[in-house]
């Protein structure tokens, strides 16, 4: 069934969702509220390949799967868009659980940046993803931060004319240059 | 003509290929949510529930006599500009006098109270807490009833300093929320959960 944003009623449920017509815009499920995110600037989309196909090559040289652009449910009432998330097992189902997620990337734009760093890095750290990656635009910018406790902290950083290496959650490395190439 | 009949109505759809203006905004037809726009993309939250609306109201009557004292307006859920493509909608606005409109300038506000939802919870105590500091807004009352039974409500009066939110006043139920500043106000807790009185 599809459902319209201007008819529905209430907070969101995860079917409500799923069953929105949600044309060309990134709509994500937030405890029942609806995050509707600007068509991403050019900048964003440059650096988003590189860091999906360089992901998930990594992330096959470990055993293990990446995808790009899926709804990963956090909670029974939020689902998200990642840019990318590395998952420890083949995905069959609409929506990826949080609970087969090892490793999230995101591209942050200037546009979305207030709402990546403070309103999903909470999210992601609040349902216990361990690693999350970001891309900054501008400078550019790429960290790696682990989750300990209930925030993230900085793992490893690199930015223009270096390589990001860790082998953790696998063995992967990202050279900023590559990204804006 | 009326001024509607120059208005392009936009719909809230998601087939926007631009970030949001502020004009788009504006013009978004009426939902049965309530719509925020955040640096050009949009923040649908849900048609707050009978008890949010009737605490909104009680606090409202509870703030406008002392605010009136002191020569500012109380609204409920206006339009408040907080910067470029970010116009968010608090539960409850204390302002200085502005012209008539249908937006305030975040400069002209003292202080936006919002009362927590299960489903507002985190962006009011996170983000909303965020954007109202990077707005320069002096004070920030949150109102957090216990969403299972609302037969408890605590209150969090937050103070602006630098670029950060203190608390400055802390109310649990039971007790009243005295404070001199932005300006003298008692707020009963238990008065804000008297839904059968006045």
């Amino acid at each position: 069934m599809t459902t319209t944003i201007t008819e529905h009623f209430g907070p969101w449920a995860e079917a409500d969702y799923l069953g929105l017509d949600t044309g060309i815009n990134r709509v994500e499920l937030i405890n029942g509220n609806l995050l509707v995110s600007p068509w991403p600037d050019n900048c964003h989309q440059i650096a988003l390949a590189p860091l999906v196909f360089g992901t998930m090559r990594a992330a096959r040289k470990a055993g293990l799967h990446a995808v790009g652009n899926v709804w990963v449910r956090l909670t029974a009432d939020t689902i998200v868009i990642p840019d990318v998330v590395a998952v420890d097992k083949r995905q069959n189902e609409d929506v990826t659980d949080v609970s087969d997620v090892i490793l999230l990337g995101e591209v942050i734009s200037p546009t979305t940046e207030l709402i990546d760093r403070v309103l999903k890095a909470h999210l992601y750290a609040a349902a216990g993803i361990g690693w999350f990656l970001t891309v900054e635009l501008e400078p550019a910018v790429v960290r790696l931060q682990r989750l300990q406790g209930d925030r993230y902290f900085e793992h490893a950083v690199a930015v223009a004319g270096q390589t990001l290496k860790s082998s953790f959650p696998f063995p992967f490395s990202i050279t900023v240059d590559e990204l804006f190439d | 003509m009326t001024a509607c009949d120059t208005l392009t109505m936009t719909k809230a759809d998601f087939n926007h290929p631009d970030p949001w203006t502020e004009a788009e905004y504006l013009a978004l037809d009426e939902t049965n949510s309530r719509i925020e726009l955040i640096d050009g993309g949009l923040w649908v939250s849900p048609a707050p529930t009978n008890e949010h609306q009737e605490i909104s109201y009680l606090l409202t009557t509870i703030l406008r006599p002392p605010a009136s004292a002191a020569k500012l307006c109380v609204t409920q859920a206006g339009n408040v500009r907080l910067g470029p493509d970010r116009l968010v909608s608090p539960d409850i606005t204390v302002r200085r006098p502005s012209k008539p409109g249908t937006r305030t300038e975040a400069a002209d506000v003292v202080m936006v109270a919002e009362i927590t939802s299960p489903s507002n919870a985190t962006a009011d105590r996170r983000f909303k807490k965020l954007l109202y500091a990077e707005a320069g807004i002096g004070w920030y009352l949150l109102v957090e009833p216990d969403h299972g039974t609302y037969q408890s409500i605590f209150l969090r009066l937050l103070r602006l300093e630098d670029t950060k939110y203190v608390e400055h006043a802390f109310a649990e139920y039971g007790e009243t929320l005295i404070t001199d500043l932005p300006f003298p106000v008692e707020i009963s807790t238990e008065h804000l959960l008297d839904f059968a009185g006045d």
